[in-house]
């Protein structure tokens, strides 16, 4: 590749130009859109592409889409055919299997052109409340193929030359249950891709294609360089670990992606080989959703400075083996796919954790994020016969690091959305909502504590609705690091702390479809807290004081996961800490052997 | 009589005068000094007037934006409506960073134990579903004692339906307080608006700086009074208008943008004397650059910002900044990848060229290399940069490491700085909807006329417009504002059901409130002016947009042409409208302008001549050419003369370069240039 000719300075200037209009994307989804999850929760991605179909440029969107995204582009070439694109075509498509990641995951498509040439792609997916299918929300968690979780769209052009195609328009609005919202948000992607589109053409007019392309050419290959010169200070090994999930939501068994990340030089082969296999239910992972969580781990163990373009995937090799939760065959159900993101995510960070740490640059790391999206919806009908839906999908806490506690309440790192607001929530749906608050001792133990996650009980006020429910976590809670605890499993219940509470998904944990609800009946969510990272034992005392002051930690697991004993007045006793520090070191305590009772 | 106006920076103390009666504008500048900056206000103003003379002082200050940027705001406690003291702890659980694991979030202002839940429900609909719980609130009052707390902030959910709750909270808490008084913020009243985290981040942050802002302007006064200064005080604030010490003492969240939004007022005054309404502001000074669009002659607003990693929701000026200022480092990294700021080197040591022990080269550096700055010309009054120094730390940084000349760095490292900040003028202009090709650029602050021409250029703007006095633009804006109350409540309706009558009760009662306001500021009725506007947004959108409505007595005939307003508006944003039952009303907001007079700018010759430069000097353009080019003194410009260019216009406090295109000195002193 030719790159000696365009000077730094051009370089960066067009990049940054290049990264101003991604975001600028996301701008025009989150004002134009009308449905909550776009504008309030910004579930959705941008990306701008090459004619060779690297994503070159993207924003603050959701590491999980961004990796996938190329797929869309290469998918919607092979389907719709290279030379049957038209300027001002749009391609809509949501099938996992042809470029899609889950069905409620709808993704656009935009060739750009310029002089009658192809010169980019403008891409963008966003997630939508409802897509058809068996239940609303179209998370089914009892889903056995691919059919019943909603319409499957392949690449097809909905925009032809400027003019939306009624005719697909209908099609698709006819089997969803919020026609209204998603005719507008649909309009809401194009109008995104239409802002890439006037960026770059107005970048080539001002600088010419040529320079442009070798811009993001340069671009490219410098985020590569980077991510290879981090991966080259790791010494050369097979590095392996596993993290699993809960179950199918068919059979109540964890199952388990097993990963060895093998080091040679300055590039890294990901071998997910002994990976569980397939499961019925709709916990699988498309390719293109297994690569996201690859490719994000890696960006974040190495430098989270190096601009995020498609050069940063280069030095990671993937082997996926057919047949498998991370790469299923058709017609698998996916829809709960970006749960196994969190688990590929979580199990690829856990055999980076085995690289030696004694390095000038070692592994970014932290222990467990709460490696679920925790996805539940409370639908029905109001007082005015109007259906509802809602889509929540809380934050949870993150790991513990060395030098740092995990963060509290905060999304998973495979998304990056927002939470929705009590007011607006309550403004609109037939719900109120009773407390919203940190979870006490949800962060796992650790001389690094993990983040706290979060409570969120609902009231329905409607007559009648239901609940449905696809999270992990309640029975494999996220892993601690190098001595550090697992965080609290997350849990699911109706009406707690009444005298008729009970879980509500007693036979998966996290896993249920359409629980009958009453009016005032009251559907509590409790997400899993960060792992904890390195021994409690070795926390400052000072700081077990301070968690206990503000709540985060209570005096019981002050006292038995970290051996810290406070007085009266909620004052570091040392002498006994002292004591009780020897004691707990001398060997395990009555406890579980992770040191807390679940 | 005179007017003063005084910007209190973080180096200089800008004051500038204007004498009623002649129009002559005055500036003068002092060293800002610390902790008290009252000293330092006297000593400009002393040198620009004699202070019996004065009516009123304009005071622009970043004393709540720096408490807040160093958190030396008040010990503050939170109450909250149970089950949701996390709120402010929680905020929207997104990050800014995506691959940063390690990103460090801002730890809330108030701490957990100073979060006090009290049992009370409004609902949606402002229905009260549980009741107070006034004990509770007795109880939380006595921890506050005991905690040593100097302010708090009440913030229950849905009070902007219903404030009953806040209002007897705060009713109990004074009672049981009563050296808090003045220091309750209720969120009813500082934010009456919907989105819990946004209104429970701005009540918190009123509160921690009230006492803060309080004490110190009650200190002010006393201390001019001392010196017999009995003037009339005026505060900017964060949406452009002035407003008397008292309600910014209330709610100084009205002031955290008072310093820029000065430069933008002052640009908004000059283009309406020189026929412009479209304008693009951009204030560029030693660490970083404020730009802004003006539509129509009016400054663009927004509804929300963010200050030290805290949301804070009030109407301001629509400012963005970026790091990009003089005093901005360029680096490259180890591979080849160049950047310009937004670390900067600011004052202290400051650029290479200081001499004061910084290594490592500036903006301020590379137009020095350039010849855009005199090295035989004080810098901001007070440094003789040293060229060798800045072309050292250039060659050493930049140029060896990409293989070029000191000179082609330079370049390298002013075409970066245009592109950052092109690329904010883009946002408040492309990412607003509007063509930037129709819009003038005034750019000022210290460094910000250096580096116009090109930016204009860059984005195929046709006119610069360079204040008088770039360097004291903010205090002349502050000279030229209206006062201003900003109102709002809300009222959700669909448009087409909405009852006009609802609609002017809503009104009437804010219009009195504003009439109340511009009373205790001493403005006379006749120069008050109220206007309103409704928030609308399209059936399930969750961000509004603003119309003017046509009469603050709204009938049928008015709502119609706001909801055409609002499709006009929605189409040119964002390129689609859509019909009538889907446009829904969610607040009402109500302006109320106090006229103040404004200074007349420029003299009354007018020359017809070129203008003569006091020497020559080589420059270096950004395509590398270099060309003798003249100098001038800003001082001998008289209106009516034209420039030439390339060329070098040399002030105290501004350094402009024209590159190319035609220039001319404005009547008002300005100087307009036309690129081709």
């Amino acid at each position: 590749m030719n790159s000696a000719q365009v000077d730094p300075v051009t370089v960066e200037v067009v990049t940054s130009g290049l990264a101003a209009g991604a975001r600028e994307m996301g701008i025009t989804m989150r004002q134009t859109s009308s449905s909550t999850i776009f504008n309030e929760g910004n579930d959705y991605s941008c990306g701008i592409f090459n004619a060779r179909t690297e994503l070159v440029s993207h924003g603050e969107f959701l590491p999980i889409h961004l990796g996938s995204l190329p797929y869309s582009v290469r998918y919607s070439i092979e389907e719709v055919g290279v030379d049957r694109f038209r300027p001002g075509d749009s391609i809509i498509l949501n099938d996992p299997f042809r470029g899609g990641s889950h069905l409620p995951d709808v993704t656009m498509v935009t060739p750009i052109f310029y002089q009658g040439q192809l010169i980019g792609w403008g891409a963008n997916r966003a997630h939508h409340l409802d897509v058809g299918g068996t239940v609303p929300g179209s998370f089914y968690a009892q889903a056995r193929e691919n059919y019943q979780e909603g319409l499957r769209i392949p690449p097809v052009k909905l925009i032809k030359e400027g003019e939306i195609d009624e005719e697909i328009m209908n099609m698709i609005l006819a089997n969803v249950r919020l026609p209204a919202n998603m005719r507008s948000d649909l309009l809401s992607q194009v109008s995104a891709n239409l802002t890439a589109r006037r960026r770059l053409i107005e970048l080539v007019e001002r600088y010419g294609l040529p320079t442009v392309e070798q811009c993001m050419a340069i671009e490219m290959d410098n985020s590569e360089r980077r991510i290879r010169a981090a991966i080259a200070g790791w010494p050369d090994g097979d590095y392996h670990a596993e993290d699993s999930m809960d179950n199918d939501g068919i059979t109540d068994v964890p199952r388990t992606v097993r990963v060895t990340v093998k080091v040679r030089g300055d590039g890294v082969v990901v071998d997910f080989t002994g990976t569980d296999s397939q499961v019925e239910g709709p916990l699988n992972s498309v390719l293109g959703y297994t690569a996201s969580g690859v490719y994000m781990t890696i960006q974040a163990a190495t430098d989270p400075t190096i601009p995020p373009n498609g050069g940063c995937y280069r030095p990671v090799e993937i082997i996926a083996p057919e047949g498998t939760i991370v790469n299923p065959r058709f017609p698998a159900a996916c829809t709960g796919g970006n749960e196994i993101v969190s688990v590929i995510h979580n199990a690829v960070y856990r055999a980076l954790g085995e690289i030696p740490r004694d390095i000038p640059h070692p592994v970014r790391l932290m222990a467990a994020d709460q490696g679920s999206s925790n996805n539940l919806f409370l639908s029905g009908f109001g007082e005015d016969g109007e259906r509802f839906v809602l889509y929540e999908y809380p934050e949870g806490g993150w790991g513990g690091a060395e030098g740092r506690d995990g963060q509290s309440a905060i999304y998973s790192i495979v998304g990056n959305t927002w939470n929705l607001p009590v007011e607006a929530i309550e403004m609109k749906y037939p719900l109120r909502i009773d407390r919203y608050e940190l979870r006490q001792d949800s962060g796992g133990p650790g001389k690094w504590r993990g983040g706290l996650s979060v409570r969120r009980d609902y009231r329905l006020l409607a007559p009648s609705g239901e609940l449905s429910i696809l999270g992990n976590r309640v029975r494999v809670p996220p892993y601690g690091l190098f001595g550090g605890h697992h965080g609290a499993p997350a849990r699911y219940r109706l009406d707690p702390g009444t005298p008729d509470e009970r879980l509500a998904a007693p036979e998966f944990g996290a896993k249920k479809s359409m629980v009958p609800l009453k009016r005032h009946q009251v559907v509590g969510q409790e997400t899993a807290g960060g792992g904890g990272y390195g021994d409690p034992l070795e926390r400052d005392p000072k700081a077990v004081v301070r968690d206990v002051e503000y709540g985060y930690v209570s005096r019981r697991s002050a006292w038995e996961d970290y051996g810290v004993v406070l007085d009266d007045q909620g004052l570091l006793d040392r002498e006994a800490t002292t004591a009780r520090r020897q004691t707990l070191e001398a060997g395990p305590d009555e406890g579980t052997p992770h040191g807390r009772p679940i | 009589m005179t007017r003063a106006a005084v910007d209190i920076g973080g180096t200089f103390t800008d004051v500038v005068t204007v004498d009623e009666s002649t129009g002559r504008l005055i500036q003068a500048k002092s060293l800002t000094t610390y902790p008290d900056p009252t000293p330092g206000f006297l000593a400009a103003l002393a040198k620009a007037t004699d202070r019996t003379a004065l009516q009123t002082v304009g005071y622009g200050t970043t004393l709540a934006t720096n408490a807040v940027l160093t958190k030396s705001g008040a010990r503050t406690a939170l109450l909250t409506t149970e089950g949701f003291r996390d709120v402010l702890e929680i905020r929207r659980t997104h990050r800014s960073t995506l691959f940063d694991i390690y990103e460090k979030i801002p730890e809330p202002i108030v701490p957990r134990p100073l979060r006090f839940e009290i049992p009370e429900r409004t609902a949606a609909d402002g229905s009260q579903v549980r009741t107070l719980d006034e004990q509770a609130v007795r109880a939380a009052a006595a921890h506050i004692r005991r905690a040593g707390v100097e302010s708090v902030a009440v913030c229950y959910l849905f009070s902007f339906m219903n404030p009953d709750h806040e209002l007897r909270t705060r009713r109990i808490l004074r009672e049981e307080l009563p050296a808090l008084s003045d220091d309750i913020t209720i969120s009813s009243e500082a934010l009456p608006l919907h989105r819990e985290y946004e209104r429970t981040s701005t009540t918190v942050m009123n509160a921690y700086l009230t006492p803060l802002v309080r004490k110190y302007f009650r200190r002010l006064r006393a201390e001019l009074q001392e010196s017999k200064l009995f003037a009339w005080l005026q505060m900017m604030q964060s949406n452009g208008g002035l407003v008397r010490p008292e309600r910014a003492a209330a709610f100084p969240i009205l002031t955290l943008l008072s310093g820029p939004a000065g430069g933008v007022m002052a640009s908004a005054y000059l283009g309406k004397l020189l026929g412009e309404t479209r304008l693009l502001t951009l204030d560029m000074g030693g660490t970083s650059c404020d730009v802004a669009g003006i539509t129509d002659g009016e400054p663009d607003t927004r509804l929300d910002f963010e200050i030290g990693g805290y949301a804070v929701s009030y109407p301001t000026l629509d400012i963005h900044t970026v790091g990009a200022g003089g005093g901005s480092i360029a680096r490259v990294d180890d591979f080849g990848r160049i950047s310009v700021g937004p670390g900067s080197a600011g004052s202290d040591p400051g650029p290479a060229c200081y001499g004061r022990g910084g290594e490592l080269p500036t903006v301020t550096d590379a137009n020095l290399v350039l010849g855009v700055y005199d090295p035989e010309f004080q810098l901001g009054g007070e440094i003789y940069p040293d060229i060798d120094l800045a072309a050292r730390a250039i060659e050493r940084h930049v140029g060896r490491p990409l293989g070029l000349s000191a000179t082609e760095a330079a370049v390298g490292i002013v075409r970066l700085v245009n592109a950052n900040m092109m690329h904010a003028l883009r946002t408040v202009s492309i990412e607003r909807g509007r063509d930037p090709r129709d819009f003038s650029l005034v750019p000022f602050g210290g460094a910000g006329p250096t580096h116009g021409v090109h930016i204009a250029e860059e984005l195929a703007l046709r006119r610069v417009i360079i204040p008088p006095i770039p360097g004291c633009n903010s205090a002349l804006g502050i000279l030229s504002s209206d006062v201003r109350h900003d109102l709002v409540s809300t009222l959700r309706s669909q448009m087409t059901r909405l009852d006009p009558a609802d609609l002017r009760e809503s009104l009437s009662a804010m219009a009195e409130e504003a009439q109340r306001e511009l009373e205790r500021d001493g403005i006379s009725p006749r120069g008050r002016t109220l206007r309103a506007g409704l928030d609308m947004r399209y059936a399930g959108q969750a961000y509004e947009i603003n119309v003017p409505l046509a009469s603050l007595r709204p009938d049928a005939a008015v709502l119609s042409q706001a909801i055409g307003d609002f499709h006009l508006a929605h189409k040119t944003r964002y390129g689609h409208a859509l019909g009538d039952e889907l446009v829904d009303l969610v607040n009402v907001r109500l302006t109320g302008l106090g006229a103040t007079p404004k200074p007349l700018l420029g003299g009354a010759s007018l020359a017809s001549d070129e203008a003569e430069p006091r020497s020559w000097r080589k420059v270096v353009s950004v395509g590398g050419e270099a060309s003798a080019a003249p100098i001038y003194r800003r001082a001998d410009l008289l209106p009516g003369q034209t420039l030439a260019t390339p060329s070098v216009i040399q002030q105290l406090d501004s350094t402009t370069y024209l590159p190319f295109g035609e220039a001319r000195v404005h009547a008002t002193g300005a100087i307009v240039v036309d690129l081709p």
